[in-house]
């Protein structure tokens, strides 16, 4: 099946040559029964390598060299006796039927052989089919089985709207007509030498498949197999594009979920306070109610301290809203980070009393470019978050130092400490730790602050537990900048 | 009544205590499931206000407890976040609801009817409530309205029943539809429709209902107070 046709004749050829010489000698040697026998044996191999064609000729060309060359009359074609018709009658028989018997033989083990690659090589390009789970994957999947089968490329352009689009390079064609000829195609077409196929899927054509071929395809059997393997190449395609369709599915229910949890944490997160005012405003204000009056006055101030929070909540929306509308550069100044780490505490203490907070401020000054009441903020949300889960467990910590091109500001409490995946998730929007309770607000302090302290170039890390188990710190690093005297703002 | 309020935040039980107190009950408070079921085994409790929105349990694995060991009556308050949970607190037995934010009135309104509610199944039960306006026999299958007997088919009968057995509550649509249908997957039409003819027969003006009024959702409330009669 490897020779080249060329060779084959060749051999062929070659063999007759010597079945020929074999029977001349023969003859010569007075030996007519050896001769015919010899040139019989030769058409048989002929028949046997090369099929029913080649048998037939090589059996008809013998029959016309022995009697023109061999029998007598040498030279001439004619029998002369009776004696001499009948071993030239039988060779001519036996030839034929030999030819006849051998080559179809050979031939339908050729067709048997040639049927059972072809199944193998259509099972080789299911198995690489069935790897590829994308649909860009698709035309590299079969880029390695096909060009032995005389294919010297394959694209498949999948049809989107009223553009085409070839998923391997990621190249759309609005021009419909392109993909489909190409720039030297109709020449390639028109001499066969490039060959289109529909892809159809079960939904209807998904587009369509190109193979360029090294040589014109002329059988009919050719052009079939390049059909089974569009269809093969379809059904890949449209299994690729199901799972897609899938997975999206499944994002989008996923990504609706986590929207439905978001609304409902926020919903309750304003609505409490909300409650709280209209149940106390509504007590105070009924007529169906007497309360004695420290219980009117406890009323009202849990009406007050309700209005902070929910003035807390919407100052905090609206920081997330500046973050996600981004932060513009060219309104930073440069500021003194020793000011405004002092203000940050001095705040913070001024609403939690009961916290003791210690400083460590490396001698100053240190600049920063940052938008002051922003980072202040930032600072804030930093320090407030570790009195409210580590406060109660000793004194919160905030330091100042000055590693040569940055600022670390460290801010470490002697609470319980992050655990496991929700160091990860400290920093995400809305996100509340298990043990925070009703104090854990709404979830977005710490995303502020990282928003803010990267708006400034800044990074912004948490490490937690601390050595002996317990204990949180955050570290905000800021670029350092040269003292600017003329605009020290802080 | 005893009272037990089930919610996780702090405020709303320190604000509605002292009303409540004032009102003339005994309040308990549960900060989650955990301390709520605590207190349902150990407190005789007629009354509970559950929030369904805890940060340990879903509020509505409560509903059992509360109904079945407690024996106590239930008032949901839910933020509205939390419909759908709402719904099937109802249909598990919750007896009324209350959306938050609230007025502190409706609440004690609310309660008021819950706790007259639970006086009327202490004794026997009713065969007979009547309002100023309105009288249902229900041995007699009358309903007479400003003295005027109104005509009702079998259907709007069951249903106007069980609005009326339950009035001052809302009755979920599911409730309606067992009462009406025996089943309780109607197509929502049905009972939107026979609803309807109930307005017009009751209603001075269908259009601006009074006595039916339609709890979006969830189901319908007999905004009229039906006293039982023996």
């Amino acid at each position: 099946m490897t020779s080249q046709p060329a060779q084959r004749v060749a051999i062929d050829l070659s063999i007759f040559l010597i079945a020929f010489i074999g029977t001349h000698y023969a003859q010569n040697a007075d030996r007519p029964i050896t001769a015919v026998l010899v040139f019989l044996t030769g058409v048989i191999v002929i028949a046997f390598r090369s099929g029913l064609v080649s048998a037939l000729i090589a059996a008809i060309c013998a029959s016309l060299a022995y009697n023109f060359l061999l029998s007598e009359p040498t030279f001439r074609f004619g029998i002369t006796s009776a004696d001499e018709a009948v071993p030239l009658i039988a060779f001519n028989v036996a030839a034929c039927l030999a030819a006849l018997m051998v080559g179809r033989l050979k031939d339908s083990a050729r067709e048997a052989y040639e049927a059972q690659s072809e199944t193998a090589f259509m099972l080789t390009v299911s198995d690489r089919l069935q790897s590829a789970v994308k649909v860009e994957e698709v035309e590299t999947a079969v880029r390695g089985v096909i060009p032995r089968q005389g294919v010297t490329s394959v694209e498949i352009f999948l049809a989107r709207g009223k553009a085409y689009w070839r998923p391997s390079t990621g190249e759309v064609e609005f021009d419909t007509l392109k993909p489909l000829v190409g720039e030297e195609a109709d020449t390639a077409i028109s001499r066969g030498k490039a060959v289109i196929v529909e892809l159809e899927g079960a939904r209807g054509s998904l587009g369509f498949v190109k193979f360029r071929l090294s040589e014109p395809l002329s059988e009919r059997r050719g052009s079939s197999k390049l059909q089974s393997i569009s269809a093969m190449l379809a059904l890949a395609v449209e299994r690729c594009l199901l799972l897609e369709e899938l997975a999206e599915a499944r994002v989008r229910v996923r990504s609706e979920a986590l929207k439905d949890a978001l609304l409902s944490s926020v919903s309750h997160d304003l609505r409490t306070p909300i409650t709280v005012i209209q149940a106390a405003a509504g007590a105070l204000g009924s007529s169906q109610i007497s309360l004695p009056p420290e219980e009117n006055a406890r009323l009202l101030s849990s009406i007050l301290e309700q209005c902070a929070r929910l003035d807390r909540y919407t100052a905090e929306l609206l920081d997330v809203g500046r973050i996600q509308v981004g932060i513009a550069q060219d309104g930073l100044e440069t500021v003194n980070l020793t000011e405004i780490v002092g203000l940050a505490i001095k705040h913070t203490r001024a609403v939690h009393p009961q916290v003791t907070i210690e400083r460590s401020l490396a001698q100053g000054p240190h600049y920063a470019q940052a938008n002051a009441v922003m980072l202040e903020q930032a600072l804030v949300n930093l320090i407030d978050n570790a009195q409210k889960f580590g406060g109660g467990a000793g004194p919160v910590t905030v330091s100042l130092a000055n590693d040569g091109s940055v600022a670390r500001i460290a801010i470490t409490d002697r609470g319980p400490g992050i655990h496991g995946d929700e160091r990860e998730q400290v920093f995400t929007r809305f996100f509340k730790g298990k043990r925070g309770g009703a104090k854990a607000g709404m979830g977005l302090g710490l995303y502020i602050a990282k928003g803010f302290i990267e708006a400034f170039d800044g990074a912004i890390a948490v490490e937690s537990p601390l050595d002996g188990g317990s204990g949180t710190r955050v570290v905000v690093t800021l670029p350092l900048v040269a003292s600017d005297d003329t605009s020290m703002a802080a | 009544m005893r009272i037990l309020i089930v919610d996780d935040e702090e405020p709303i039980i320190d604000t509605l205590r002292p009303v409540l107190v004032s009102a003339g009950h005994d309040v308990f408070a549960a900060h989650d499931g955990a301390q709520a079921l605590a207190a349902i085994g150990s407190e005789s409790l007629d009354l509970v206000l559950l929030d369904l929105g805890l940060p340990d349990t879903d509020g509505c694995d409560l509903i059992h407890p509360i109904k079945q060991i407690a024996g106590a009556g239930l008032i949901v308050i839910s933020a509205r976040h939390l419909e759908r949970d709402k719904v099937r607190a109802l249909d598990e037995g919750a007896d009324d609801y209350v959306d938050k934010p609230f007025s502190i009135d409706e609440l004690l309104a609310r309660i008021r009817v819950v706790e007259r509610r639970r006086a009327e199944i202490a004794g026997a039960a009713a065969m007979r409530y009547v309002s100023e306006e309105l009288t249902l026999d229900i041995a007699r299958r009358e309903v007479v309205l400003m003295g005027e007997p109104v005509h009702l088919s079998p259907k709007e009968f069951a249903l106007f029943e069980l609005l009326a057995r339950h009035s001052g509550q809302v009755v979920t649509q599911r409730q309606l539809m067992i009462a009406g249908w025996a089943s309780p997957v109607v197509e929502g039409q049905y009972l939107r429709s026979y609803m309807a003819m109930l307005r017009d027969k009751l209603e001075a003006d269908p259009s601006d209902p009074e006595l039916i009024l339609t709890e979006p959702g969830v189901g319908y409330r007999f905004n009229v107070v039906m006293r039982p009669e023996t």
